[in-house]
């Protein structure tokens, strides 16, 4: 159970490296108050991977002075649920703007929530990987 | 898992945004709505593909409104599972804390 969860977070987090490079290209297509639908949906994949990767952290159990393969910092929980939420909710309000709005540019502001949610978690997750933690 | 299963997700991702007739994207909704709720119970890692497949049917500018209502929910659907994890770990740490 535990080597699949293991596993399961390392595939996320591989995915979410190569998510990093689209999203630097995603910024190349952005203006300075509008984003193109496509660097929208990039954007909106990246922030997919990292909720996945999320997800799956948050289901470890917390770390303790007993030793465990893996385990989750009961530190930063609050700020992996704080960015999941909103970058979610940002996620959600550009793809709700694009499809009323059809053909044209997104918000800028909820892009750059959405991406900087990303960016955050994705630094989280490159300082707390899964550890074993010293008894 | 069955091995095929993120290979199928795969190719859904591709041939998301380039459907053009309804009863193909309804087809992909029907199979989503099928399979949204055992994968999330069984197969955490294909949540993005399938976040992802409903990301892109939703830009899909030929979806109607009641397709766009029913990616909204499994969208819904997905992220519940994210909150049944925070909701555990709050209460984990809440008890620890207490």
């Amino acid at each position: 159970m535990i080597r699949s969860l293991k596993l399961s977070i390392i595939g996320l987090l591989a995915l979410t490296l190569v998510s990093c490079a689209e999203l630097r290209n995603a910024f190349d297509i952005v203006s300075e108050s509008k984003v193109s639908p496509s660097a929208v949906y990039i954007a909106a994949n990246a922030f997919n991977a990292l909720e996945a990767t999320a997800t799956n952290y948050l289901r470890l159990p917390r770390c303790t002075p007993a030793i465990r393969p893996v385990c989750r910092e009961p530190e930063i929980t609050p700020k992996i649920i704080n960015n999941v939420r909103a970058g979610r909710q940002a996620r959600n309000g550009l793809v709700k703007f694009l499809k009323d709005h059809p053909n044209e540019l997104g918000p800028r502001g909820l892009y750059d929530v959405l991406v900087a949610s990303t960016s955050t978690l994705r630094a989280i997750f490159d300082q707390y990987s899964p550890r074993r933690i010293a008894p | 898992m069955n091995a095929a299963i993120p290979i199928l997700l795969a190719l859904l991702e591709r041939l998301a945004p380039l459907l053009t007739k309804s009863p193909a994207i309804q087809a992909v909704i029907d199979k989503l709505i099928q399979l949204i709720p055992v994968l999330a119970q069984t197969a955490a890692d294909t949540l993005p593909s399938l976040k992802n497949i409903i990301t892109a049917l939703q830009g899909n500018g030929r979806i109607t409104d009641a397709q766009w209502t029913q990616l909204d929910d499994l969208s819904t659907l997905v992220d519940t599972e994210f909150e049944k994890a925070a909701a555990a770990a709050e209460e984990e740490d809440r008890k620890a804390g207490a």
